[in-house]
């Protein structure tokens, strides 16, 4: 059994509970239930507790993290030296997003710059700091840095500025915000199931819900320049997987 | 006369008047030193304080130009600094909010920070260490490498 243990409702636990129903049957996984509403890093520990009053020998807990950075009440890093503690005692295994915070994910995935450097609305700004921040995240490289085509996009967007989960997030908003259809990626609960859905949802089953054939035509088959249009939710994440801070991963979206 | 920090390669190193060295590696902008009293967190601000109070500069082994220690008394001149190593002992104690949100904005310069608390420098767990002796030189010891965190 997979335990998939997420800080709150926003994108990222949109997101692996449909990489986790993809990939692995349903009985295979539960999404554990937050403690609370709002949820927040400093609920993990108790989620932590919570599953592992009921694990059996070679279950394993995913963590999954929207930003991996300490706060004024919460260190990531003492968390996840007690979670190696407690899952050893427990025999069970455990996993952590590599990833620096959840947005970096959709910012180093190729696909994403390719479709929005051939829009007729693309901001020079967003392009130069995209294409440097997809060179960085999968080089490895820390972007948040007086490089000019950072300041610049502060210089644009001042809130990017706070710190790098915020310029991603910022960042990823202006990119994904003209792209024609249900591109748009932003820190909201059920943001990938609604606005952002082109992104991990089957074409045919949005066209179906969300369309009416005009919106089809205008948007899906005029205008879509998505690599997976008309595809399936496997080969998006399949994709997103290839092409992204993924393809260096130990362990691949198919895999956990 | 050699800098105690170089920018480029991001490396403190030193020798005190005791002959003990320092050789302090950082992989990022931000390092966040934690651990016990007596590990040699204040020994490297005090024996750097010397260095930069050292009036002699013909004789002084070492420039420190480039590093800024941040006092109680002089924390506000943090806000001032341009392309410096700025280094805060005691953190917990020294800097308040304003500070923690300007030190997590600022790009330009770089820090070491010793606290005992968690203070919200907005840091991943691959900038976290310790300071450890390695036969008479002191070296920080990462406890995390992740890809993906940098």
């Amino acid at each position: 059994m997979l335990y998939i243990i997420t800080e709150d409702e926003n994108s990222a636990r949109d997101f692996f509970e449909c990489v986790a129903y993809t990939f692995k049957n349903s009985n295979e996984f539960t999404l554990v239930p937050l403690i609370t509403k709002n949820g927040g890093n400093t609920t993990l520990k108790e989620q932590v507790k919570s599953v592992l009053r009921y694990v059996n020998y070679g279950d394993k807990i995913m963590i999954v993290f929207d930003n991996i950075e300490d706060t004024t009440n919460f260190v990531p890093a003492e968390f996840i030296k007690w979670l190696g503690i407690k899952c050893k005692e427990a025999n069970v295994n455990y996993r952590i997003t590599k990833y620096y915070c959840f947005e970096e994910l959709y910012l180093s995935y190729d696909e994403l710059i390719d479709m929005y450097v051939h829009l007729d609305k693309a901001n020079k700004c967003v392009v130069e700091a995209l294409k440097y921040v997809h060179y960085c995240i999968n080089n490895n490289i820390n972007y948040f840095n007086d490089d000019s085509r950072i300041q610049n996009f502060v210089n644009m967007r001042k809130e990017a500025g706070v710190n790098r989960e915020h310029f991603a997030l910022q960042l990823l908003i202006k990119a994904t915000e003209i792209i024609n259809g249900y591109f748009r990626i932003i820190k909201q609960t059920g943001a990938l199931k609604n606005q952002g859905k082109c992104w991990i949802e089957t074409c045919n089953d949005i066209q179906r819900d969300m369309m009416n054939e005009h919106k089809v035509h205008n948007i899906c088959v005029k205008n879509c320049l998505y690599c997976c249009k008309n595809k399936d939710t496997k080969d998006k994440l399949i994709d997103l997987n290839n092409r992204s801070l993924f393809r260096k991963s130990k362990i691949q979206l198919y895999q956990i | 006369m050699k800098q105690c920090y170089n920018w480029e390669n991001n490396i403190l190193d030193f020798i005190d008047i005791n002959s003990n060295r320092y050789l302090l590696s950082f992989k990022g902008n931000k390092t966040v030193v934690q651990g016990k009293s007596g590990t040699g967190k204040t020994l490297i601000c005090t024996m750097l304080t010397n260095i930069i109070d050292d009036d002699n500069v013909i004789l002084r082994p070492y420039s420190a130009d480039n590093i800024f220690i941040a006092s109680k008394k002089d924390v506000d001149k943090v806000f001032e600094q341009s392309k410096k190593l700025i280094i805060i002992d005691r953190a917990e104690f020294i800097l308040n909010q304003q500070l923690v949100t300007f030190i997590n904005q600022d790009r330009i310069n770089r820090y070491l920070i010793f606290s005992r608390k968690p203070i919200g420098l907005a840091v991943s767990p691959n900038y976290f260490a310790t300071l450890y002796n390695n036969n008479g030189c002191l070296q920080l010891n990462y406890e995390f490498d992740e890809v993906g965190w940098n």
